[in-house]
């Protein structure tokens, strides 16, 4: 079965490339551990000498440390005891309730807010790195006017002026521009603006916004509603062009239901079935049981086929039909042939850079099939301002024609990210006055006059509604540290001409809702659980207008095949741009290509081979007058004819985000905002050094990834175990029992990971783990404590992908340990594989001798420039480790220590589940189990007791603490086996 | 790696304007587990203002046990384990404290007014709301309760004599 197949990293490691080998054969690349480049030896030793003798002026006195205690103690707060606040991070339409850890009044971690129906208790990459934002050192920190220092009340005074001029016309000249909200607040304060200024413009715009979505349901069914997928209740999910487990929205709860629907624990066997079709590889298509190769631009054509195929399977259905050239009959017939079997429990659901009637068409699909209301339910949209394209068009005609003079922007990037053929940047330099509020100094701030320091959700007072409806409250964990205005003091300034604290309008918004009599007791309620219980709101009946039979015919329409090459936009790391300052996610490996701090002109292996460039050589990819120039990169399983770059890229400042990448957004039209066709491509010549990771800390060519498919489990659900086998290990020494205490161990569920990378986020920010940049990256050094493998099985055309993430395994006999020569690692009475960082000399022995590679040495002292306000944002009960030290996964040792205390005090035994890793903490899918494995009851030894669970590399008898959950996949009996041996795209 | 770059607990930060990393919390915030769901428990009033004449909380014989232990960590220094104000630091360092068995006055306080004491302090004393939490002061008072119940039993059981 597939478990036997070649599991393969990179291409260059199928082709045994030596620069594959070299990262397999040595710890660290040829000069990894050499001293600091451009010093040869004899320039240290003279180096070493002067700095030892300096050392001696600036060394030889301990520096000095206050205790500087609270004038007037708080209530409740115990230094060193950190506490935890409810709050809400609005992003886009939706908001994710959270629960932010508190160490005397600083924020420190960020998880999921259990009540709250958006994450469930768990998080994503973008949520767990946005408490980084907050210590930003690049942040507005100042009021200015003209580039000037100026106060909040000079704003307000000259406001004052005009408000009055544009009062005398109705606020015929007055536009604002803001990012896309779902709030209470900010609407009630929009009417009282629109109330204020009758003919005044607001205009709401985000580049990736789920315009289209909204677009088709409207299309569909005449009304503004939006989408929730119930992905745990289908047993048959078709993606098309989709990623709703990694970059879509609603993607925790949708990663969630996914991996429900797949626990194969506690004596369930049946797993739903993932079907995608899509050109670019997304982590969606790496989790999928059959995959095809469609180019985005024939996903319409794909729809129309699948309409023509459910009709001839007899489903009654509206509209036309269609043919699609590319996709193997059978397989249209098999996904069409499983969704009418599972009517109702099904789901379509297609990707936001599909147009408007494709998502119109699917609607009525789903509709059809059954599936809305149960899979796919859809509800009214309250308070919400979407973002319209349409209103930002004539709002950048209006600049144009001068009959704007004064432009507020709340928000947002515009000048960075608006359609390229609206030259936004130029027609905002057109107003008399641009008022600017914004959290950072962008592309946007440098265009305005007024430049108004904005704030971080973590430290104002605000709210929003999930995209469920749920009212949820933005409670502040820290006030302003640059003195910034929220935007609900901004707008209610605008709107009333009062300057108000944003804690007073926040309240009059609740008051309306929860009542004036005992309101405080209410609101509290509501600020303790961070959301109004029951607010959500009621799925709307969906009935179909004409505009769904319509949309199908469209679609049969266009059914020509494209022959060019064709652009798509996809999403990374830094999501459209917002999070593209944050060194902890421009270090996230991508989840494809492993790619950090940048971005490429993502190719299939063929046209690569056509175009005649390899991994890291530079094209430069144009369209419309405009072109990029960027590392090219083959990514195995794309679709030929497709050549796909990531957005938020090629920002103009800040010290992260400055220079990292190149901007796709000058390539990016409104008519064609998901996907172009018709762009030249051509190698430049030049090579780039790409940071990617994808061949570091490999583990040799052994079946790491076991899996298996779902069928094969039925028959042998002990398969996982019997794909090594090995004569019984025998350790060297006498090995200790580990019977009795609490003893740690972790499970991690391969069939429930998708890969996403939250993870590694939250260990980052759990453990103080450092970002070390690009070049030292390139280098082999990155930090993480937990990585996420990533390996291909198949034909580089169409491979299949296999995740894993890999933290440290505790081994009881860790080879690491015995070859310490001073103890710097050993093992503790509960067996934890513990690191002693004032003992470690740095020999790195340790590390040469782990056979996962889940140490990490600090060559330099990575800490050491970390800008004060970051190191606010760092954890005080983890250790910041310095230079020539050795680190690794410690099992958040700091949370069981805790958990451990808080127990004693309360005299009573642990429970199981009361201590969480970070990692398993924020995991959407709930992959990771960590607890007690002597205790029968809990948990992760039910999982570990579980047939699937095997050790990585356990033939090397190291017994790890950490073992996994073979992978299985659910391919459709008539599709099995030779799925990845479909016909290609062409 | 003796001093490292974060802030522990009572550190001094150059970042903010006065020195201190640790900060307040914003005012009208509730973090998790600290939410009043009755102020008369919290506050030990009742809805008009005046003190509650019995304890709010249900008190059960582990409540008391912790009420007394709580008693001897932060009370009896100053009011002496049975209350008499007659504790080290009343008797070395010459602080006026009151004793709980003065009949004229503090034997009278309502529940109420023994936790608001407790809470944020009169005179000399300084409040405890920071140290010790609600349920904690609710079992003080119980245990205070309790020390001059015996007080009195014993003083009649000695008059009967």
């Amino acid at each position: 079965m597939s478990g036997k197949r070649k599991q393969w990293r990179s291409l260059e490691g199928l082709a045994d490339d030596p620069r594959a080998a070299e990262f397999m054969q040595r710890e660290f690349p040829e000069g990894a551990s050499e001293a600091p480049e451009g010093i040869d030896r004899r320039s240290m030793i003279t180096l070493l000498g002067a700095s030892l003798s300096l050392a001696g002026f600036a060394g030889c006195r301990r520096p000095v440390e206050e205790i500087v205690p609270y004038v007037t103690a708080p209530e409740h707060v115990i230094p060193g005891v950190p506490r935890h606040y409810a709050t809400t991070m609005p992003f886009g339409l939706d908001a994710y309730g959270l629960v932010v850890e508190s160490h005397e009044g600083r924020p420190t971690k960020i998880e999921g807010n259990d009540l709250h129906p958006s994450t469930k208790g768990s998080s994503n990459a973008w949520v767990q790195a946005s408490i980084l934002d907050l210590y930003d050192p690049d942040r507005a920190q100042h009021v200015t006017h003209g580039g000037e220092k100026r106060s909040w009340d000079d704003f307000v005074a000259a406001w004052t002026a005009l408000d009055e001029t544009h009062r005398a016309d109705g606020g015929a000249r007055l536009a604002v521009l803001t990012a896309p909200h779902n709030s209470p607040t900010l609407s009630r304060l929009s009417q009282a603006f629109a109330s204020r200024f009758p003919a005044a413009r607001t205009v709401a715009w985000a580049p990736l916004a789920d315009e289209n979505v909204l677009a088709g349901v409207r299309q569909a069914t005449g009304e503004s509603l939006v989408p929730a997928l119930h992905v745990d209740r289908a047993k048959v999910i078709l993606a098309l062009d989709s990623d709703f487990l990694h970059t879509d929205s609603q993607n925790i709860t949708s990663a969630r239901g996914f991996a429900d629907g797949r626990r194969l624990v506690d004596g369930n066997d049946s797993m739903n079935r993932l079907y995608v079709a899509e050109g670019v590889h997304s982590l969606t298509g790496g989790n999928a049981d059959h995959r095809v190769r469609v180019r985005s631009s024939r996903i319409p054509a794909l729809v129309a086929a699948l309409a023509s195929e459910l009709r001839a399977q007899g489903l009654s259905l509206d509209g036309a039909g269609g043919h699609v050239d590319g996709v193997d009959a059978g397989w249209l017939h098999a996904v069409a042939g499983d969704l009418m079997q599972h009517r109702g429990h099904g789901l379509i659901v297609a990707g936001p850079r599909q147009p408007a009637e494709v998502h119109a068409a699917v609607l009525a699909l789903n509709a059809a099939l059954g599936n809305v209301g149960t899979t796919v339910e859809y509800r009214p949209l309250t308070d919400a301002a979407p973002s319209d394209s349409e209103r930002l068009a004539t709002l950048a005609a209006d600049l144009e024609a001068g009959s704007i003079d004064t432009l507020v922007i709340v928000g947002g990037n515009p000048a960075y990210d608006a359609p390229a053929e609206l030259d936004l940047a130029a027609r905002i330099a057109q107003a008399d006055t641009v008022i600017r509020l914004g959290c950072d100094l962008d592309e946007t701030s440098a265009l305005a006059q007024w430049q108004i320091p904005g704030t971080h959700y973590l430290e104002a007072w605000g709210d929003a509604r999930a995209a469920d409806g749920t009212a949820s409250v933005i409670q502040p964990l820290i006030l302003p540290l640059y003195g910034g205005k929220s935007e609900v003091e901004l707008l209610n300034l605008l709107a009333s001409g009062a300057d108000a604290p944003g804690h007073d309008a926040v309240r009059e918004t609740w008051n309306l809702a929860l009542g004036r009599s005992e309101f405080d007791k209410r609101w509290n309620k509501v600020l303790h659980d961070g959301l109004l219980a029951e607010s959500a709101q009621q799925a709307a009946q969906v009935s179909l207008g004409s505009g769904a039979r319509d949309a199908l015919g469209k679609l049969s329409a266009g059914a020509a095949q494209a022959q060019e090459m064709e652009l798509v936009f996809t999403t990374g790391s830094p999501y459209d741009g917002r999070f593209a300052n944050n060194g902890w996610l421009q270090e996230l490996p991508d989840a494809m290509t492993k790619m950090t701090w940048d971005n490429a002109a993502m190719l299939s292996p063929a046209d690569a081979a056509t175009l005649g460039v390899a991994n890291g050589d530079e094209v430069r990819v144009s369209h419309g007058g405009a072109e990029i120039a960027l590392p090219a990169w083959i990514v195995p399983g794309q679709a030929d004819g497709v050549v796909a770059v990531a957005l938020g890229y090629g920002r103009e400042t800040g010290r992260i985000a400055g220079g990292t990448g190149a901007n796709a957004y000058a390539l990016r039209s409104g008519s064609a905002a998901g996907f172009v066709a018709g762009v030249a491509i051509e190698a430049t010549g030049a090579a780039r050094t790409v940071a990617q990771t994808q061949d570091h800390h490999g583990m040799e060519d052994r079946p790491l990834v076991r899996n298996s498919s779902l069928e094969d489990y039925r028959q042998h659900p002990e398969f996982a175990k019997h794909m090594v086998e090995h004569p019984p290990g025998k350790a060297m020494w006498e090995e200790h029992s580990y019977d009795s205490g609490n003893q740690w161990g972790m499970s991690i569920d391969l069939n429930a990971c998708t890969g996403c990378g939250a993870c590694v986020i939250a260990c980052q920010s759990e453990n103080n783990i450092p970002v070390v940049g690009p070049d030292q990256v390139h280098r082999g050094r990155e930090m993480h404590w937990l990585r996420i493998d990533r390996y291909f099985e198949g034909e580089p055309e169409d491979a299949q992908v296999l995740v894993q993430p890999v933290p440290c395994m505790h081994c009881e006999n860790a080879p690491c340990e015995q070859v310490c020569p001073v103890a710097a690692t050993v093992h503790d009475e509960e067996g934890l594989n513990a690191m002693v960082y004032n003992r470690c000399i740095g020999t790195r022995y340790c590390s040469n001798n782990c056979p996962y590679k889940v140490r990490r040495f600090n060559f330099y002292n990575f800490t050491k420039d970390t800008p004060e306000s970051v190191q606010l944002a760092h954890n005080p009960d983890v250790t910041v480790r310095s230079r020539g030290v050795m680190e690794k996964c410690t099992y958040c040792t700091q949370r069981i220590q805790a958990a451990k205390i808080t127990a004693k005090l309360e005299e009573r035994p642990l429970r199981d589940g009361e201590i969480r890793t970070a990692c398993q903490q924020a995991c959407p899918a709930r992959a990771i189990t960590f607890g007690d494995i002597l205790d029968d009851n809990s948990e992760v030894a039910r999982r570990k007791a579980e047939p699937r669970d095997y050790g990585l590399l356990e033939e090397l008898y190291t017994k790890p603490r950490t073992t996994y959950m073979a992978k299985l996949r659910n391919p459709h009996p008539d599709l099995a086996d030779d799925s990845h041996a479909d016909p290609a795209d062409h | 790696m003796d001093d490292q770059l974060k802030s522990e607990a009572q550190e001094s930060s150059d970042f903010f304007y006065d020195g201190r990393a640790m900060r307040d919390p914003v005012p009208g915030t509730v973090a998790r587990g600290e939410l009043i769901e009755d102020e008369t428990v919290a506050t030990g009033k009742d809805a008009a203002g005046d003190y509650l004449t019995g304890i709010p909380i249900e008190i059960d014989d582990a409540l008391r046990t912790r009420g007394a232990e709580r008693y001897s960590i932060y009370c009896a220094p100053c009011h002496d384990r049975k209350g008499n104000g007659k504790g080290v630091l009343a008797e070395r360092g010459g602080v006026p404290t009151a004793s709980f068995h003065d009949e004229v006055k503090f034997a009278n306080y309502p529940d109420g007014q023994l936790f608001d004491t407790i809470t944020n302090g009169v005179g000399l004393m300084a409040g405890y709301r920071y140290p010790i939490s609600t349920t904690d002061r609710w079992a003080i008072v119980a245990y205070v309760r309790t020390l001059q119940q015996e007080k009195r039993a014993r003083d009649q059981a000695l008059a009967g004599n």
